[in-house]
């Protein structure tokens, strides 16, 4: 029996003794369980290949583990050969003395054990091997001149005991300088800062308070739009993700702390880009929070994961392309002065790669004369959109995703006009020329009611997470109106989807209601 | 639970440490591999979940917290819901697909008869899902209950009463006459 099959049996022996008298077929059961085990060799093609993917991905270029140039038997070969050859002439050097260095050791070995050379109780000996000790004995012999005065406190680098001085610490020095010519390899820096690096000076910055023109900005807008904002949004940039994993939860004030992305006025930012890349996780993280009674930490609310862990979305426009693109503008259902842009992204065709869709990436374009300010949903991970690299997206055939923004408009119009323009860009293949597909946006802004139950259904999705997320841009956005909405979408025909989505936004309000504030 | 060793390699990766995070993804590709294929069967989608799991390990590197779990565990927990995802997307359950699994076997051990490999393959996929991924992580994968627990967010204890009760459905469903066999032919071969 395997030692691992070993132990299994032992820990179900001891949940279950009533096993005692079946080991044998336990045994054979775990054996054959294992015998199930499908071998799968190592790829190391797959492995270079996805280091490179992930070079790409983040811009930097991690070095490879150091392997050593030599084989593993070289290192120590090399090291007891020098230390033989420079031990050899320590000896001749001793001899002429008249006694040989294993006799003068075994002298202060001798006057040790008669008592008058004891080392004090400050001796820093605790760590060396018997060489190491008894040639710091003689050494420190030596340094003072006398037989008697044998000081063990005496050690690696006191001032006086240079190898120089005193060949007999030359074989002192090799002891010690044994560790550090075991390592060969060495790793080759590199001056760019890495992805690592970047993220930690993004977080830095966030974690900086914001700057006076930020602070004016952000408080002329929520000046404008009504809103708390900038108070939890200056605050917001205070604590790191890690701090607010910590708090304790479901605390406004800590759900607040997280670094949301800000309202950004189109006149001073008038372009987004974004990569068509969208991770995955949050909502099961989520759910099984919920389920299990419990608020779920704020760092694993994703808005854009939970957007697109539901597929629901059919982009038909531009036939001709690969890539098909869609934008629906909705009233936005927490904030009626606000509009909900959604735009999706789909790689046509069946399911499969999309060769032609290599660095996707989302540009929007924002009509500073209809958009007084925009704001992305979710995406806080990946830093401000700005700073996201636009090669970074990856597209496959019959796959897609959702981007969502709020936006302020001028004055609060909503009439007809078209209020920005969205452009996908890709490169159809190595080499080619970077394509754009471009699409405006409606020019008239649907009520979330009338709307088709798809982009109904996006909306609550949409709510709910900004609910859990405690989002200081939550406006009026509360589970009872996501379970309305959730409601009114689940009667649809077709919409059996809704349901289990139905049953968390409910289960999410009583946890609500059970939770103190 | 107790730290992994890796745990500090990871610490620094989450501090910016580039190396360090090329050592983690050098230890870990082959196993996280490995995982995802006993998992995720087809070549092609492999690839697609192991690229998935480690970029999204390098974003999410610097909220690595060891106090909430030994480092193996957050990149498994990850590869699997990259699994899970990539299922979801192709409208499959997942971990339910034995016959997705390759069909090669390990090498070692005496050779197991293939009636009995495949009334076990098959007893196997009778199992719940959750049922089935705790066996393989412990058996196929030698995870400690704690890591499993950690990966498929139970607790230990459900763990450990999810993988008694399933083996011993596993041992009462086995066939008699196959355990008969299978005994008798030990029995001769150790006589021999």
């Amino acid at each position: 029996m395997k030692p691992e099959d070993a132990e299994i049996l032992r820990e179900l022996l001891q949940r279950d003794p009533s096993l005692a008298g079946h080991t044998d077929k336990v045994a054979r059961l775990l054996a054959d369980l294992r015998a199930l085990r499908p071998q799968i060799p190592d790829d190391p093609a797959l492995k270079a290949r996805l280091r490179q993917k992930l070079e790409a991905a983040h811009g930097l270029k991690f070095p490879p583990r150091p392997r050593p140039r030599w084989p593993q038997w070289f290192a120590p070969s090399l090291a007891i050969a020098l230390f033989f050859l420079i031990l050899t002439p320590v000896v001749l050097l001793l001899a002429p003395r008249g006694k040989s260095m294993n006799q003068d050791l075994a002298v202060e070995d001798a006057r040790a054990a008669g008592g008058r050379d004891k080392p004090s109780s400050a001796a820093p000996l605790g760590g060396e091997t018997d060489l190491e000790r008894k040639t710091i004995r003689r050494k420190g012999s030596q340094a003072t001149g006398g037989p008697g005065d044998a000081r063990p406190s005496v050690g690696l680098g006191e001032p006086g005991s240079s190898p120089a001085s005193d060949p007999a610490d030359l074989s002192l020095n090799l002891v010690a300088a044994l560790g550090p010519i075991w390592p060969i390899a060495q790793v080759e820096s590199e001056d760019r800062p890495g992805f690592l690096e970047k993220k930690l000076d993004s977080a830095r910055e966030m974690e900086a308070p914001p700057s006076r023109a930020s602070k004016k900005a952000m408080g002329g807008m929520a000046a404008s739009m009504g809103q708390a904002a900038s108070a939890p949004a200056a605050k917001a940039a205070s604590p790191s993700r890690a701090e607010a994993d910590e708090a304790p939860r479901p605390v406004d004030q800590v759900a607040a702390a997280f670094p949301e992305n800000p309202f950004i006025e189109s006149t001073r930012e008038g372009v987004s880009r974004l990569p068509a890349r969208i991770g995955g996780g949050s909502f099961d993280l989520v759910r099984r929070e919920i389920l299990a009674g419990r608020f779920p930490k704020r760092s694993s609310v994703r808005l854009e994961e939970l957007l697109n862990h539901y597929r629901f979305h059919r982009p038909t426009s531009d036939g001709a392309e690969s890539v098909g693109i869609q934008v629906s503008l909705l009233r936005c259902p927490w904030n009626p002065s606000h509009l909900l842009s959604l735009t999706a992204l789909e790689g046509k065709g069946k399911p499969g790669p999309l060769p032609v869709a290599r660095g996707a990436s989302l540009e929007w374009r924002w009509d500073g004369r209809r958009v007084k300010a925009h704001r992305l949903l979710g995406f806080e991970n990946g830093g401000q959109p700005g700073a996201v690299q636009a090669d970074q997206g990856e597209l496959r055939a019959g796959e897609g995703l959702v981007i969502a923004h709020e936006l302020v408009p001028v004055d609060g119009d909503l009439g007809a006009a078209t209020f920005f323009e969205v452009a996908v860009q890709f490169t159809p293949a190595p080499g080619a020329t970077v394509r754009r597909v471009r699409v405006s946006a409606p020019g008239r802004a649907m009520a979330v009611e009338s709307a088709p139950p798809a982009l109904r259904f996006a909306a609550t999705v949409l709510e709910w997470g900004l609910v859990l997320a405690r989002s200081p841009h939550r406006g009026q956005a509360n589970f009872e109106q996501a379970e309305r909405l959730a409601r009114g979408v689940r009667d649809e025909k077709g919409w059996e989807l809704a349901a289990e989505f139905l049953d968390l936004v409910r289960k999410s309000a009583q946890i609500e209601a059970q939770t103190p504030r | 639970m107790s730290p992994h060793p890796h745990d500090a390699l990871a610490v620094r990766a989450s501090k910016g440490d580039r190396d360090a995070f090329g050592e983690l993804y050098d230890h870990y590709f082959e196993p996280i591999r490995r995982f995802v294929a006993w998992h995720g069967g087809k070549p092609d989608r492999v690839e697609d979940i192991v690229s998935q799991a480690f970029l999204q390990a390098l974003d999410r590197i610097t909220a690595y917290d060891p106090a909430k779990g030994p480092f193996p565990a957050w990149l498994y927990t990850i590869a699997r819901h990259c699994v899970i995802d990539q299922f979801r997307r192709e409208k499959k359950t997942v971990f339910s697909d034995l016959s997705l699994v390759p069909d090669a076997r390990e090498a070692e051990g005496e050779p197991v008869p293939e009636e009995r490999l495949a009334q076990m393959r098959t007893l196997l996929a009778e199992l719940k899902p959750q049922q089935r991924e705790v066996v393989l992580l412990r058996v196929w994968e030698d995870k400690s209950y704690e890591e499993i627990a950690a990966i498929v967010g139970r607790s230990a204890d459900a763990c450990k009463m999810s993988f008694s009760r399933s083996l011993a459905l596993l041992r009462d469903r086995m066939p008699p006459v196959a355990l008969f066999l299978a005994f008798c032919l030990e029995g001769l071969r150790s006589l021999a």
